[in-house]
């Protein structure tokens, strides 16, 4: 059952889920704590897959979407609440939270969106991850001399877990190269 | 008859200097044994400068060795403020600028080998020359140093300043065949407090937003290995000391993973399909020290990477093959 639902979830993030299946599953993703950690980290297994996994969005981006639902009051905010509710203060449900929360404000965001004309949510929710995904925006620093991000972000995983492998000879050093990298920026 | 007594003469003149260079390297190799130890061993806090590509970084750290094992936290003091904090268990990065949280399975690191009549000494004297240097102060501490030298051009040289008193390294210099430095790193002040409280190697910085590469549980177990890749060829003392599949935090699929060392220098191959053949890496690409080979066998991504020169990772890279299982 919970493979089935996880297979949804990454037909979903793919794009490719039926848009009748789409409503009741992301009425399970809104409830279930896990199963938005999941939705989180299938956007970011395809994200890095297509090397973006530089620069989603800004720092401001989910308190302003925070912001906007203080501000709408109607659903959003007993959703919010809700979710402060069940998910004390762990990293994750943090995450879960700005998620959740994004995928909701998304929705405020949008002029056109379906929310208005009494549309179901659903679609507006995955129509909306497109625009976002599309405004990526690239690092410039690079500390290597290659200019595709997949190729940055590869090599950038291959020194973290190659550092483990090199003996102690070289002190701090190999972390001081990974903590060093924003010196670079071309 | 003279020119009997010449030699005699010169020969002994010379057992003295014989006796010196290999007392000389094997207190080298002393100080190289307490180094690694410290390194691990001591409880400090210090700050340090990290000077790579004509590019000065200020950075501090903080390092715990306890009950918990070794323990150490290390940020950024310019420029945007990346984390790393270290345990027994994983390596954490915090990299604000990516607004990702990379966590990654620490492993223990390898002291050099204590017993100098080992056979990993006498195989590091085959590639490396040790002596010791002069005496210097470096962030206030007197220091010694000592000089590790490559005999060959595969690999780089180390010129290392020690703690007299601790034995920790307070200032490194990477250097090339050429003797130019290639990444250098300065303590500019240290400080071994008894007690270090957890909150110090806590992470500083943690934006709810950030998006987190980890492991999957199941994936800590290495797989099975398929045998069908081969380092074919590699320089002169680099053996395989390490085989296996990773998957590593920010990819789906694992990866296969070569660790080749000679004693002191480290290269790793990985070898990964990439479909995608825009974001394939081809030829040398270098940061600080490390340099990185990219190469296509098969749809495979091949890439080396080691803190050794280019013509290292290359001869390496060019030689990985790929046996289809019959």
């Amino acid at each position: 059952m919970r493979d089935k639902i996880k297979e949804q979830i990454s037909a979903l993030v793919d794009g490719e889920l039926d848009t009748n299946e789409r409503p009741f599953l992301i009425k399970q993703i809104e409830t279930d704590e896990s199963l938005r950690a999941d939705w989180e980290r299938y956007h970011l297994i395809s994200d890095v897959l297509k090397g973006q996994l530089l620069h989603r969005a800004d720092a401001g981006f989910a308190e302003s979407v925070i912001n906007s639902i203080e501000q709408e009051p109607v659903v959003t905010m007993a959703q919010r609440n809700k979710l402060l509710k069940s998910s004390a203060l762990k990293y994750i449900a943090g995450i879960g939270i700005a998620a959740s929360v994004a995928m909701v404000a998304v929705l405020i965001a949008l002029p056109d969106s379906p929310i208005n004309n009494g549309n179901t949510q659903q679609v507006a929710v995955t129509e909306s991850i497109a625009p976002v995904t599309q405004e990526w925006v690239r690092a410039s620093g690079t500390r290597w001399d290659v200019t595709q991000p997949a190729v940055e972000s590869r090599l950038n995983s291959y020194l973290v877990n190659h550092n483990e492998y090199s003996n102690g000879m070289q002190g701090v050093l190999p972390y001081a190269r990974i903590v060093g990298y924003d010196s670079e920026k071309k | 008859m003279i020119n009997r007594l010449r030699a005699v003469v010169f020969f002994l003149f010379l057992i003295p200097a014989i006796a010196w260079s290999a007392d000389n390297s094997r207190e080298a190799h002393e100080w190289l044994v307490r180094m690694s130890q410290a390194g691990q061993m001591l409880n400090y806090e210090g700050t340090f400068i990290y000077l790579h590509n004509g590019k000065l970084e200020a950075m501090h750290i903080v390092h715990k060795f306890g009950d918990k094992g070794e323990q150490e936290h290390l940020f950024s003091l310019n420029g945007v403020a990346r984390e790393i904090v270290r345990d027994n268990s994983k390596i954490t990065c915090i990299l604000p600028d990516d607004k990702s949280v990379v966590v990654d399975r620490s492993r223990p690191k390898k002291l050099f080998p204590v017993d100098l009549t080992s056979k990993d000494v006498t195989r590091l004297g085959q590639y490396y020359s040790f002596e010791l240097g002069e005496t210097g102060r470096i962030a206030s501490r007197n220091t010694q140093q000592v000089l590790v030298k490559p005999r060959d051009g595969y690999r780089f040289g180390y010129r290392l300043w020690l703690d007299k008193e601790t034995g920790l390294l307070l200032k490194s210099d990477m250097v090339n065949g050429a003797g130019e430095s290639i990444e250098q790193i300065m303590f500019t002040q240290i400080d071994y407090s008894a007690v270090i409280p957890d909150s110090a190697l806590k992470p500083r910085l943690m934006g709810t937003q950030y998006k987190w590469f980890e492991h999957e549980k199941g994936s800590q177990v290495e797989m099975e290995l398929e045998k069908e890749w081969d380092v074919t060829t590699s320089p002169d003392g680099f053996m395989m000391t390490e085989r296996g599949h990773r998957r590593l935090p920010a990819g789906k699929m694992p990866v296969e993973h070569f660790v080749y060392s000679d004693g002191l220098a480290t290269v790793s191959v990985y070898i990964e399909k990439v479909e995608e053949q825009g974001d394939r890496m081809h030829g040398v690409s270098h940061m600080g020290a490390v340099h990185v080979f990219g190469n296509t066998v098969n749809d495979y991504q091949v890439t080396v990477v080691g803190e050794v020169p280019a013509e290292t990772v290359k001869l390496i890279g060019n030689s990985v093959r790929y046996s289809a299982s019959d």
